[in-house]
């Protein structure tokens, strides 16, 4: 049956009120607390900073050339590399983890699904603070070391990269766990099957047909983690005691410490970028939005 | 190896899934070059049966023997049979000819003899041409040739196939019946195929394996099967038949006298066992229920016909007997028809019927009932 055009105009104004109605809020939102505040920062990258912290409102590149500084690239560069040491492990520690939840009876992988979200559950705060008095010179894991006579003096585990990177990797693992866990969920066992009937052994099958068949749940893994890693800067803040800093970490100290806000806004505007570009190669090679939450 | 050895055996095979009796005490010898068909309904244990065959399952009790070797302790990997699954599994990151080579790029074979092969199994399955083409742009028919082509490159001794038509539409999976049937002849490789459809299994196999309940129930050629059922089984499974609850009444020249609710009748004894007394099923395909309007001999069922369906190439009346019962005849061309309402008198050629001993109709029937029915039979008769 054809709509006659009076009826079906009448139903798409209808449509579209109520899509108006149904988005409004959350567009409304969007727009003034995520859009506005991003055309702000890149307004404020290109403005001069004046004595005291003032913003002077007149055209400078200078933010950005700043960033071309061996100390600044120095941080860009650290930072990719503990995000991408965090992001690596994570993948290595939650796709095992994720296997075995999706081959587990339907019960069992809802308690470990549970048990896997308490961390999110948890203030990030209170995770961090656990660290420290776990790790601590005369934290729980030096005086057990001590005791059972392992060690003889405490061995410095705060304060380094490796802290950082257990605190980021205690955070993340949830968030890299569960889109690794749909996409091995969803893999057609009988796909494994097929593949090792043909004579491939289970580690060839698994690196020619499990592996690439459950990677776009992999690349949101590494996108979900990789990219907090570089901004998230409070974990690098306790427990790396400012030994490493991150572009999080130098971003938060231009607004605070340092009061250059223009050169915060040009780091952020770079970070910004670097991230835009990383969910673009992600949606470029296939991957679904909705995956990554 | 000997021609005359069988290729695959199943010896006293067992499955068991926790308290699930899935194969019950299966033994199964399946000839070099035989296309071999495991029918039955779905649940009884036909794919677990393949399945032990491939390696993906291991057998509680009992051997798989490969070309006369106990394969117990070889993993799928390792075993010269390859599968056509069920929904043809092919990868679906891999373009077709990448699908076909899957096989020969795993056991590292030179990269001409691969192209060579790809091609081969693509000119064999009529899918010249589709190299390039991927998983996904490929219909239901085509994924299927996909499928038996990657493996077959392989060269297996015995290809097995799960249900491999069971998502073709009515008309292809008639073509591909055909076509399997005679790329199976053509390459002389066992065929162990699985099925649920009785008409493709009798189409297309030497011997079948009707299997229920994880039994085999009878192990024969497709012909044997629907002529000489052997259990009430087979033969209300296979084809269409009339199945009659009866009571033996004693030896009536070469053939049994039964007692049912609607009267007596003679029929062929399909198992030497029968006693008088014993509870039996009398099967009858409908193409051989006959009817008359006068009085038969040794017959005394009587119906009324109760409908005409016209199924094309015949029309199937419907009798209703005394009991509620009903009985189909299928009636051919020119065959002489009864009109609805009309009182008929039901016979059929008594070699053209079987007998079997009923275990499970006395879950169904009191004693009293059956009793009953066969004085009441055997007065009307004497």
């Amino acid at each position: 049956m054809k709509p006659t055009p009076h009826t079906s105009e009448k139903k798409s104004l209808k449509d579209r009120l109520s899509a108006i109605v149904l988005c409004g809020p959350m567009t409304a939102w969007s727009l003034l607390f995520i859009v506005v505040p991003i055309v702000i920062l890149a307004v404020m990258s290109f403005m001069t900073k004046g004595a005291l912290g003032v913003i002077v409102p007149k055209f400078t590149l200078a933010n950005y050339k700043a960033l071309g500084d061996k100390v600044y690239l120095n941080v860009i560069v650290q930072s990719l590399i503990i995000a991408g040491w965090t992001t690596g492990l994570t993948i290595l520690l939650g796709y095992p983890f994720a296997t075995a939840m999706a081959r587990m009876r339907a019960r069992t992988s809802g308690v470990m699904m549970v048990l896997l979200m308490i961390p999110m559950w948890v203030s990030g705060l209170v995770i961090i603070y656990s660290f420290v008095i776990l790790l601590n010179h005369s934290g729980i894991i030096n005086t057990f070391l001590m005791h059972i006579g392992l060690i003889k003096s405490p061995k410095s585990m705060l304060y380094t990269n490796f802290s950082v990177i257990c605190g980021m990797l205690y955070m993340f693992l949830p968030f890299a766990v569960l889109p690794m866990y749909s996409s091995i969920e969803k893999l057609d066992h009988n796909l494994v099957e097929a593949s090792q009937d043909l004579g491939a052994s289970p580690v060839r099958t698994f690196f020619k047909v499990t592996l690439p068949l459950t990677s776009p749940g992999i690349f949101a893994a590494v996108i979900l983690t990789f990219i907090p890693c570089v901004g998230y800067y409070m974990v690098t803040d306790m427990l790396g005691g400012g030994t490493s800093m991150l572009i999080g970490n130098l971003i938060d100290r231009q607004f605070t410490i340092a009061r250059n806000w223009p050169f915060g806004a040009a780091l952020s505007m770079v970070l910004a970028i670097v991230i835009f570009a990383m969910v673009g190669i992600y949606t470029k090679l296939g991957g679904n939005l909705d995956d990554l939450g | 190896m000997n021609e005359k050895q069988p290729i695959v055996q199943l010896v006293d095979v067992q499955k068991f899934y926790g308290d699930n009796h899935v194969v019950k005490n299966c033994n199964l010898d399946i000839m070099p070059g035989e296309f071999l068909t495991l029918l039955g309904p779905s649940g009884c244990g036909k794919t677990t049966t393949l399945r032990m065959i491939s390696g993906f399952e291991k057998p509680t009790y009992g051997e798989v023997r490969l070309g006369g070797q106990n394969v117990d302790q070889i993993p799928p990997f390792k075993r010269n049979v390859n599968t056509v699954f069920q929904n043809y599994a092919l990868f679906p990151n891999m373009n077709v000819a990448d699908n076909v080579a899957y096989g020969l790029k795993v056991r590292k074979r030179p990269k001409s003899e691969i192209k060579k092969r790809v091609t081969e199994m693509l000119k064999l399955v009529q899918l010249e041409g589709f190299e390039k083409r991927k998983i996904a742009q490929m219909s239901g028919g085509q994924k299927q040739r996909v499928a038996i082509a990657r493996a077959l490159i392989n060269e297996p001794k015995v290809l097995l196939l799960d249900e491999p038509l069971g998502a073709l539409d009515r008309k292809l999976r008639k073509q591909m019946q055909i076509e399997l049937k005679q790329l199976q002849k053509k390459l002389g490789i066992t065929f162990v195929f699985v099925t649920h459809d009785q008409e493709e299994a009798l189409t297309m196999s030497d011997r079948i394996a009707v299997i229920n309940e994880g039994e085999i129930q009878q192990l024969d050629t497709p012909q044997k099967i629907y002529d000489e059922p052997a259990t009430r089984f087979v033969a209300d499974f296979i084809g269409e038949s009339n199945i009659i609850d009866a009571v033996a009444m004693g030896e009536d020249g070469d053939f049994l006298r039964v007692g049912t609710e609607n009267g007596q009748a003679i029929s062929l004894m399909a198992d030497s066992n029968i006693q008088t007394g014993d509870a039996v099923s009398v099967a009858v395909r409908p193409q051989n229920m006959q009817f008359s309007l006068e009085p038969v001999d040794h017959f005394s069922i009587k119906g009324v016909v109760s409908d005409h369906i016209f199924m094309g190439h015949m029309i199937k009346m419907i009798v209703k007997l005394n009991d509620g019962s009903t009985v189909r005849i299928n009636r051919f061309g020119e065959d002489e028809l009864a009109p609805v309402g009309q009182v008929i008198n039901l016979y059929w050629e008594p070699g053209k019927s079987r007998t079997f001993r009923n275990k499970s109709w006395f879950k169904t029937n009191s004693v009293v009932d059956l009793q009953e029915a066969v004085d009441e039979a055997n007065a009307t008769h004497f």
